[in-house]
């Protein structure tokens, strides 16, 4: 069967990281080339979305609108080998694909080589900071031309920052607290302080334990319970469920300041984690829930009534108290 | 040397390399403070509950459990690999040869992907281990033929069909907890390890290495090959299946212990029998007690050497193709 091009008028626009590309003048839908692109757009105007990464699991999808969870699944490019299959994509017939340009890696020239041959124009957007993120809500809103949306996302997102930056401003540097990030179910995986998986521990004023540059973009680094013990972290951030309940079980974790002192919080991830992994636009609540956990009296903050506000207008969710309680223990 | 003196200079080495092991580590834990912590507890000197409870955690807590998963680990692989290389009259076959490894590889990422609850893991471990060895050993009991060579092609069946699963479920994994979860535990290690796992899983990797050793005489009837074995009196298919079964529960619990560590069960009993000799009466101990050591000294070095840790699997391919490499020209004479 022959997939006929629409006769739809043409236009070159500009995309965030200066590349010129001829896209439709009316877009219908785009592909996400990863989950952190996906929530964006979902956040933004979710008609739009061509297909999904991944499915979602049951928890996730009580959250999420159903006409978005019907889409087909069509994969995408992030990382460990995934990549999306090239009949489906063309089956949805996406207008172009959404990437975020983070890191050039080696997998980026397969991705636009696959792209110029089932001729899918390539759109980047910039989604590394939160002002890099503001930007990419106006010019996103503009470009699919819903630019109130646009604007009240981004507006949004600096009021967030506005609030944030005079806490930092005045905090003396030797009264950050040592954070450690734990991942993975024995709690002895970390991200570096220079990776871009922890950059919300610097934001919220915190000092990543962990000093080092990351081995691989992808993160994960082990590291020995004998290095966290010495590094005597102040407060712990936890990711995974198993770990959350062995933490206070084990005995070489309760020598630590953060357990013995009760600062050791779960990181709220439904229906996206608000912290990483991926990192998405969730960290713009992720950013006040963590000040708000290290800071409580520099920054006071109902993050009840944040969590519900933040929730109707990224995902268009009306959360009861109970909700609220469950999210933010998890 | 006579055999007796090699035992002893393993087994004190071995001792050594135990006691200095409680000094490897990341926390700065200098032998001072060891040694005042022994003069606290056995002379009650004084010294800080804080200090002293630290030290406790650090030495009984966390080191422990990795040298004794170590030392266990290390000497069930050997014995493992020594079994299955006597048995096959084969030197290239390593404990993974009847689909063990792969199937208990497979069970611990369905583990991880059906529940988070450890024990689950673990025991999904475990079976599927088993389950994938009594595949390969059913299958080769439906054609006739030579016994040995139907056995080894039914093992490589049945650990090409658990690699398949396993891909399946990595497929299927949550990208962003479940996929790394469980590549990372592939790749072997001990940093998952308690007292309390170590403590109940390695009765049975020393009661299965137990009844090998006891059984030694039999195993080197089978490296006669069965003719010759039932010529003898062996009851060649009973003592085979028992073999099979003590080596496949040893080999499937290392995986639960510490995910899939590669090499050992390999280059070890090559090593053993340059030193000591094809005689399994002296073989199977000695390529237990040099696993332990071998094992033990490479997660020293994986405990102390980076910021991060390497996991132990990688490792142990590292550290082991040399020293296999090394060993090849004696590997040959070993089995004279």
């Amino acid at each position: 069967m022959f997939v006929f091009a629409t006769c739809a008028q043409a236009r070159i626009i500009e995309d965030m990281t200066g590349r010129e590309v001829e896209i439709p003048d009316t877009i219908q839908t785009i592909f996400p080339a990863s989950p952190p692109v996906l929530y964006f757009l979902y956040a933004l105007d979710s008609k739009k979305i061509a297909g999904l990464n991944f499915q979602f699991t049951a928890v996730e999808k009580g959250y999420l609108r159903k006409d978005f969870l019907e889409l087909p699944v069509i994969g995408g490019w992030f990382g460990q080998g995934n990549t999306p299959n090239l009949e489906n994509v063309m089956a949805v017939n996406p207008d172009f694909m959404l990437v975020w340009s983070w890191k050039q890696t080696a997998l980026n020239q397969p991705m636009e080589e696959t792209a110029e041959i089932i001729n899918l124009p390539i759109v980047y957007l910039q989604l590394d900071t939160m002002e890099e993120y503001i930007r990419s809500f106006r010019f996103m809103g503009e470009l699919l031309g819903c630019p109130e949306r646009g604007n009240a996302l981004a507006d949004y997102t600096q009021q967030v920052l506005d609030g944030v930056r005079p806490v930092l401003q005045n905090l003396p540097e030797d009264e950050k607290l040592w954070v450690y990030y734990a991942e993975g179910p024995d709690g002895l995986k970390t991200e570096c302080d220079q990776s871009p998986h922890a950059a919300l521990i610097q934001m919220a004023g915190g000092r990543n334990i962990q000093h080092c540059v990351d081995s691989s973009t992808y993160g994960m680094e082990t590291v020995s319970i004998e290095e966290v013990l010495d590094k005597n972290p102040e407060v712990i951030l936890i990711r995974n469920k198993q770990f959350a309940e062995a933490i206070y079980k084990e005995k070489q974790w309760s020598l630590m300041r953060a357990v013995q002192n009760k600062r050791v919080y779960s990181i709220p991830a439904i229906p996206f984690n608000w912290f990483d992994r991926p990192p998405s636009f969730m960290r713009i609540l992720g950013l006040q829930w963590l000040t708000n956990k290290l800071y409580p009296e520099r920054y006071p903050k109902d993050m009840v009534k944040a969590t519900r506000e933040f929730y109707k207008l990224f995902l268009d969710v009306d959360l009861s108290d109970e909700d609220i309680n469950s999210l933010l223990n998890p | 040397m006579k055999k007796q003196v090699i035992f002893g200079v393993l087994i004190l080495v071995l001792s050594g390399v135990i006691l200095l092991s409680f000094t490897q580590g990341r926390y700065p834990l200098k032998l001072v403070d060891i040694w005042h912590y022994l003069h606290h507890i056995l002379f009650q000197s004084p010294m800080a509950d804080r200090t002293a409870n630290s030290i406790k955690v650090i030495l009984f807590d966390i080191r422990l459990p990795r040298i004794l998963a170590a030392v266990v680990v290390g000497a069930a692989l050997s014995v493992s690999g020594t079994t299955f290389q006597a048995m096959f009259i084969n030197p290239l076959v390593s404990p993974g040869i009847l689909g063990v490894l792969a199937g208990a590889s497979f069970g611990a990422a369905l583990g991880m992907l059906l529940s988070s609850d450890w024990a689950v893991v673990q025991f999904s471990a475990f079976s599927f281990g088993m389950i994938a060895v009594g595949l390969a050993v059913l299958l080769s009991q439906l054609y006739k033929g030579d016994r040995l060579l139907l056995l080894i092609l039914c093992g490589v069946i049945s650990g090409a069909l658990f690699t398949a699963l396993l891909s399946i479920i990595k497929y299927l994994a949550d990208p962003y907890d479940q996929l790394p979860a469980i590549v990372y535990w592939l790749m072997g290690g001990f940093s998952m390890i308690n007292l309390h796992t170590i403590s109940s899983l390695a009765p049975g990797i020393l009661v299965g290495i137990v009844v090998i050793i006891a059984f030694a005489n039999k195993l080197n009837l089978l490296t006669m090959g069965d003719e010759e074995a039932r010529s003898l009196g062996v009851r060649v298919r009973t003592i085979r299946l028992m073999f099979i079964v003590a080596a496949t529960l040893i080999s499937s619990l290392t995986v639960v212990i510490g995910g899939i560590i590669g090499w050992v069960g390999l280059v070890i009993p090559h090593m053993s029998r340059m030193i000591v000799g094809p005689d399994n009466r002296f073989l199977l101990p000695c390529s237990a007690l040099i696993g332990a050591l071998f094992l033990l000294v490479v997660d020293n070095v994986s405990r102390q050497m980076f910021t991060v840790e390497i996991p132990l699997g990688i490792l142990t391919s590292l550290l082991g193709i040399p020293a296999f490499v090394c060993v090849l020209r004696g590997a040959r004479k070993g089995w004279s």
